[in-house]
C-alpha cells in the first residue's frame, strides 16, 4: 500500500513536467501576448512604451526553449515566479488564494454528498412510489439548469426584491466562522445542486441494481432486517461506482469554481486564472495550472485508495 | 417417519408480467407437501418448472412485484408463515429455516468477510457476545471442512474457491441449528469431484444435527443417491411424488418416466440409447388453467388431457402421481424396468 | 522410436518418424501441443509467469469418430478446442489437420480449409448475434466464404439446414430470442454444419440446457455424425454425457491427459486415481445402483493452473501420491490394449 502510494506520487513528476511544457507552449500560440497587454495598458493612459523595452524587461526576446528552461528552472527550485502585473510573486498569490478555493470545494462536495446519497438510498428503498418519483423530476431539473442561469437569478431576484446580496468582501473562515460560511454557503450549494441530481440518480440505479444481487437475496434469507440489507449490503456495494462519480466531480470542480467565484466575487483562484489568462500574465497561468494538474492527480489518487477501502477485491498494483 | 415440521397446502405463487402486469404466470401452482424432521426430501424440474419459487416462497423470499404468494397456508409447526408479520418472518428466516442458493459466488457478499457474514447470522438470532460468535464461526468453517479457519474466517469471498465458498454458505446456513435447510441448486456451478465434497458434507450436517432439507435440483442422480422423498415438478405442479425408490423404479407419469430414460448413465453400455422427450418446457405464461401442462409433449395425451386438469391419485404407500393415462404407461415401464436391469 | 510416439495410435509413430503425417484414417493428430498463456505484469508487459492451460497433449482422432475430453474447470479441455481450430498461437508442439500442419500451411490454403473446422460452444445466446435473423445467422459463414452466388440456391441451403437440425424452416425469420435454448443450440449447430465441415469441436454444448433437451442435443448431433461422416471432439465436465457420444476418452487435469481409452473401457477399468474418483462422484440414477457403489472423495480443490503441482499434477489430491509422484511426472503410458494412462502406481496394474 505504501510502495503504491509512493510510485503514484513519483509518477507525478513525469505528469506535471509534461503539463509544464503543454501549458507553456499553449500560452505562447495563442494569439496575443503579454507585450501587447502591457502596451496596451500604458498607452490607453497615453503613456508610449518601446515594445522591444518591455519584451527585453519580462525575458520575452530570447527563443521559446530557452524561456522554458529559464521558467522551469525556477520551478525545479520551488520558484514559480513573479506575476507579470501584480507586483507579487506567485507563489503569494496561489498561497492566499488555493485555501479560498479549496473551502469553496469542500463544501461543495460536503453538501452534495450529503444531500445526494441518503436520497438516492431512499429512492432505491421505495422504489416507484410518489416520493422517488418526486425526487427523480427534482433530480432532472437541477440536473438541466445551467448553474451560471441559477447562480445568476439567485443574485438577482432577492437584490431586486429585498434588497439582499450575499456578502461581497472575503473574511477568513477562522476570523469570522459565520460571516465567512454566509460568503461560501449559497454557491457552493448552487454548485452542488447539479452533483446532487447526477449522484442522487447514480445512486438510486446503483443500489436497485446491487438488490437485484443474489447476495441481497442471501441476506434477506437470514432474516436481517432492511436497514441492515440496505445499509450493509446494497449501499456498500453501489459505493464503487458512487466513488467514481465523486472523484470526478470533484475534480471537475475547478471549472466549477471559475463561474462562481466570478459570480459571487470569492478571491479564489479561479477567478485568478481567468483574469491571468486574459491579461496573458504567464507565470501566474502556469503556477496555477500545475496546481491544477497535482490537485487533479491527487483526487484520482485518493479516488483509488478508497476504492480498496471499498472493494477489497481491487488490488493496488 | 419422524414428526411432520413443515406443512405447505395448496400454495399458489404467481408471477404478474407486462407492462400493465396483466400477464399471470402461475409458477407454483396449488403445492402442497409435508415435510418430517430429518427427511431430505427432493424437488426435481425442469427450468422453469417452479421448483426454485416453491422454495423462495416458503420463506416469503419472492418479491413483489412481479412475484405474489397469491394463496396457500405455510404450516411450521402448525404456524402459518403466511399470517405472521415482517418482524416474525424475519426471526424465522436464517435460524429456524435457512436456505442456500445455486451460484455460490455470488450469493455471498463480496464486499465482507466471510467470518463477518456469519457472524452477522449469528448475533441475529442468538443472544451470544460478539466475540463468542467470531468463535463460533471458526467451530463452524472447521466443521464444513474449511481447512486453517482461524486464518479464513478473516478472509474475503473471492479469495475463496467455488467449493469452500458453497462450503460456507452452509456454515452460515447452518450456524443456527436450523430445522430446516432449502439448498436451492446447490452444487450445479462446482466441479463434478467439488460437488461430491460438498454433498457429502451436507448429508453429514444433516444427520449429526437431524436437519431436514429441501433439495431443489435437476440432477436425477444425486437425487437417487440422496434424498429419501421426491417431488417433479412440471409447469408449476407437482405430477408425481412418492418414496426415491418408487420413483425410480415403479415411475407412474410418462414425464417422470422419460426423464429418467433421457439421462445418460454410466453404468449401462453406450449402446443403450438416450430416450428423448420430443418438444421444449412449455412457455408457463401460456399454460391454460384446465390442462395437462405436459399434454403437448405426452405421447399418450388425448383430449381429456388438454381439457381437465389430472388431480394426484394413490398409487403406492406415500407415492402420488397425476395422470389420467397412469395405467397404459405400464408396458413401457416394464420394457424400462428390464432394459435398466 | 522414442518413448513418446510408441503410445500413439497405430501407425502413427512410424509415420511421425519418417516425417510423413498423413495416417490411413487421423483426420486430426495433435503431437505435444503446449499452450501457455503469459502472465503479465506493469506497462513494460514483463512476463511473470504463464498459465500452462494445455501443457503437452498428443492424440490423434479417426475419421468419423468422436474423442470425448472430461475435465473440470481450470483442466485446459477447451484451449485444446480452440488449439484445435487453429485460433490460437500455440506455444509448442504440432497439430496435423487432415496430413497439413498447422505451422507450415500458407494462409491462403488456411483460408480454404477452415471452412471444415467448425465449433459449437456452451452459450447459444453469445454465439448468435441478436439482431441478425436465424436465416441471416445460418447464410453468414456461406457469404463470408462466398459458396453459394446464387439468392435461392442459398436459401434453400438454409432451409434444408434448419430442416435437418429439427427447427422449422418457416421461422427462418425470426430472431434468436424467439427460441428457446435448445431450438438455439440447434440453430447454432445448423449453422455450424452449413459450410459442410468434417470436424467440430462441440465445447460444453448440452451444459446449459435441461436434461430432456441434452438428451435431444446429444441425439442430434449422433445422428448428424452416422449421416454426414463427421468428426467430433466433444468437450464437457459431465462424465455420462461425453461417454454417451464419444468412441474414445481423454480425462484431462491441470493441462494433461491423466487417461485416454476407449469409452466402455473407461468406465469398466479406469486405472487413474483421477478417472476413479470421477466415476464415483457421479451419481447414477438409479438408487438401487448407485447403493452399491463404492464412494471416492478428493481432498481439496483443483490447484490453480499458474502454480501446478510438482511432479504428478494430480499429487495433491491423490491418495496413492508417494515421493516419486510428487517428483517425477508420469508420462502417458500403455497399460495394454491401448488403454493409456499417465500413474506411477497404475502403470504396473
Amino acid at each position: 500500500m505504501v510502495k503504491y502510494i509512493i510510485k503514484r506520487v513519483l509518477l507525478l513528476i513525469p505528469a506535471v513536467l509534461l503539463v509544464c511544457i503543454t501549458v507553456f507552449l499553449l500560452m505562447r500560440l495563442i494569439p496575443g501576448s503579454a507585450v501587447d497587454a502591457i502596451v496596451y495598458k500604458y498607452s490607453s493612459i497615453g503613456v508610449e512604451v518601446d515594445e522591444d523595452a518591455v519584451r527585453a524587461q519580462l525575458g520575452l526576446d530570447k527563443p521559446a526553449a530557452i524561456q522554458f528552461f529559464v521558467w522551469f528552472k525556477d520551478v525545479i527550485q520551488g520558484n514559480l515566479g513573479d506575476s507579470l502585473f501584480q507586483n507579487k510573486s506567485v507563489h503569494s498569490i496561489l498561497a492566499a488564494e488555493l485555501p479560498v478555493t479549496f473551502e469553496l470545494g469542500i463544501i461543495t462536495i460536503i453538501l452534495s454528498t450529503v444531500i445526494s446519497i441518503p436520497l438516492g438510498l431512499l429512492c432505491a428503498a421505495r422504489q416507484d412510489s410518489g416520493l422517488d418519483i418526486i425526487l427523480r423530476v427534482i433530480a432532472i431539473i437541477f440536473l438541466s439548469i445551467p448553474v451560471f442561469w441559477i447562480a445568476t437569478m439567485v443574485l438577482v431576484y432577492p437584490a431586486a426584491w429585498w434588497g439582499y446580496a450575499p456578502p461581497a468582501d472575503y473574511v477568513g473562515f477562522l476570523e469570522n466562522p459565520w460571516k465567512n460560511l454566509q460568503m461560501f454557503l449559497i454557491p457552493a450549494l448552487l454548485s452542488a445542486l447539479g452533483q446532487v441530481g447526477m449522484q442522487m440518480r447514480l445512486v438510486r440505479t446503483q443500489t436497485l441494481e446491487v438488490m437485484r444481487q443474489d447476495y441481497v437475496r442471501t441476506a434477506w434469507s437470514k432474516g436481517l432486517n432492511e436497514r441492515t440489507v440496505l445499509f450493509g449490503y446494497a449501499f456498500r456495494n453501489s459505493m464503487i461506482p458512487t466513488i467514481t462519480m465523486i472523484g470526478g466531480s470533484v475534480s471537475s470542480l475547478i471549472g466549477g469554481s471559475v463561474i462562481m467565484e466570478n459570480l459571487f466575487n470569492i478571491p479564489g483562484i479561479g477567478k485568478e486564472v481567468v483574469a491571468a489568462l486574459s491579461s496573458r500574465d504567464y507565470p501566474l497561468v502556469q503556477g496555477c495550472v500545475i496546481i491544477f494538474a497535482i490537485y487533479v492527480m491527487v483526487i484520482n489518487l485518493v479516488v483509488d485508495i478508497c476504492y480498496k477501502w471499498a472493494d477489497p477485491r481491487v488490488s493496488l498494483e | 417417519m419422524n414428526e411432520p415440521i413443515l406443512e405447505v397446502q395448496h400454495l399458489k405463487t404467481y408471477f404478474y408480467l407486462g407492462t400493465d402486469m396483466t400477464t399471470e404466470l402461475r409458477a407454483v401452482d396449488d403445492l402442497s407437501y409435508t415435510l418430517h424432521k430429518g427427511e431430505c426430501m427432493a424437488i426435481i424440474g425442469e427450468s422453469g418448472s417452479g421448483k426454485s419459487v416453491s422454495a423462495l416462497s416458503i420463506l416469503r423470499l419472492v418479491s413483489y412485484p412481479p412475484g405474489l404468494i397469491v394463496g396457500g397456508k405455510i404450516l411450521f409447526h402448525g404456524q402459518d408463515l403466511m399470517e405472521m408479520d415482517d418482524e416474525e418472518i424475519m426471526k424465522i428466516r436464517g435460524s429456524k429455516i435457512s436456505m442456500i442458493f445455486q451460484e455460490p459466488s455470488s450469493a455471498l457478499n463480496p464486499v465482507v468477510t466471510v467470518g463477518k457474514q456469519i457472524v452477522e447470522n449469528l448475533l441475529r438470532h442468538t443472544s451470544i457476545s460478539k466475540e463468542d460468535a467470531w468463535k463460533r464461526a471458526v467451530e463452524l468453517l472447521d466443521e464444513v471442512g474449511i481447512p486453517n479457519p482461524e486464518q479464513r474466517v478473516n478472509q474475503y469471498p473471492f479469495e475463496f474457491s467455488g467449493g469452500m465458498q458453497q462450503r460456507s454458505m452452509i456454515a452460515m446456513a447452518m450456524s443456527c441449528n436450523p430445522e430446516i435447510l432449502i439448498c436451492d441448486e446447490p452444487t450445479t456451478a462446482l466441479d463434478v469431484t467439488v460437488q461430491a465434497q460438498v454433498l457429502e458434507q451436507l448429508d453429514k450436517l444433516r444427520e449429526t444435527h437431524d436437519t431436514a432439507l429441501i433439495f431443489i435440483t435437476h440432477n436425477l442422480g444425486v437425487v437417487a443417491r440422496y434424498a429419501d422423498t421426491v417431488k417433479i415438478m412440471y409447469g408449476g405442479k407437482v405430477i408425481e411424488d412418492g418414496p426415491t425408490d418408487a420413483i425410480f423404479h415403479v415411475p407412474h407419469h410418462p414425464y417422470t418416466l422419460g426423464l429418467i430414460q433421457a439421462v445418460p448413465r454410466l453404468d449401462l453400455p453406450r449402446s443403450h440409447g438416450l430416450h428423448t422427450i420430443p418438444g421444449e418446457p412449455p412457455d408457463m405464461s401460456k399454460i391454460p388453467e384446465n390442462c395437462c401442462a405436459f399434454a403437448p409433449r405426452c405421447k399418450y395425451a388425448t383430449e381429456e388431457c388438454r381439457t381437465k386438469r389430472p388431480q394426484p391419485e394413490t398409487v403406492g404407500e406415500g407415492h402420488h402421481c397425476s395422470c389420467f393415462h397412469m395405467d397404459l404407461l405400464e408396458d413401457e415401464r416394464n420394457e424400462v424396468v428390464r432394459s435398466h436391469g | 522410436m522414442d518413448n513418446r510416439t510408441q503410445n500413439l495410435p497405430e501407425g502413427v509413430g512410424e509415420k511421425l518418424a519418417q516425417e510423413n503425417i498423413l495416417t490411413r484414417d487421423d483426420i486430426m493428430y495433435v503431437d505435444n501441443l503446449k499452450m501457455h498463456f503469459p502472465i503479465t505484469k506493469g506497462i513494460l508487459k514483463r512476463q511473470i509467469g504463464a498459465v500452462k492451460a494445455v501443457d503437452g497433449v498428443s492424440f490423434g482422432i479417426k475419421r468419423g469418430q468422436t474423442l470425448g475430453i472430461v475435465g473440470e474447470s481450470g483442466s485446459g479441455k477447451s484451449t485444446i478446442g480452440n488449439c484445435l481450430l487453429n485460433t490460437l498461437d500455440i506455444t509448442s508442439g504440432d497439430i496435423y489437420y487432415e496430413g497439413n500442419n498447422y505451422k507450415k500451411i500458407s494462409k491462403k490454403a488456411w483460408m480454404r480449409m477452415r471452412k471444415n473446422l467448425q465449433m459449437v460452444t456452451q452459450d447459444p445466446f453469445a454465439s448468435l448475434d441478436p439482431r441478425m435473423n436465424i436465416f441471416q445467422a445460418v447464410a453468414e459463414g456461406l457469404q463470408i466464404q462466398k459458396v453459394l452466388k446464387d439468392k435461392k440456391e442459398m436459401e434453400a441451403m438454409v432451409v434444408r439446414q434448419l430442416q435437418m437440425v429439427g427447427i422449422n424452416p418457416d421461422f427462418r425469420f425470426r430472431y434468436p430470442h424467439e427460441f428457446s435454448g435448445g431450438q438455439r443450440q440447434r440453430i447454432s449447430i445448423a449453422r455450424a454444419l452449413a459450410l459442410q465441415p468434417n470436424f467440430i469441436v462441440c465445447d460444453e454444448v448440452v451444459s446449459a440446457l435441461d436434461v430432456s433437451i441434452q438428451a435431444q442435443i446429444v441425439t442430434l448431433l449422433m445422428n448428424l455424425q452416422q449421416q454426414l461422416n463427421l468428426t467430433y471432439v466433444f468437450i464437457g465436465h459431465d462424465l455420462s454425457v461425453v461417454r454417451h457420444i464419444s468412441n474414445n476418452i481423454a480425462v484431462m487435469y491441470l493441462g494433461k491427459f491423466m487417461e485416454m481409452t476407449s469409452s466402455e473401457e473407461l468406465y469398466a477399468h479406469p486405472l487413474h486415481p483421477y478417472t476413479q474418483a470421477l466415476i464415483s462422484a457421479v451419481p447414477i440414477p438409479d438408487p438401487e445402483v448407485d447403493r452399491t457403489r463404492s464412494r471416492i472423495l478428493l481432498k481439496g480443490d483443483i490447484p490453480s493452473p499458474i502454480h501446478p503441482p510438482r511432479g504428478c499434477k494430480f499429487c495433491t489430491r491423490c491418495k496413492y501420491a508417494d515421493k516419486r509422484c510428487r517428483e517425477e511426472e508420469p508420462e502417458l503410458t500403455d497399460a495394454g490394449g491401448g488403454h493409456l494412462v499417465a500413474c506411477h502406481k497404475a502403470a504396473g496394474a
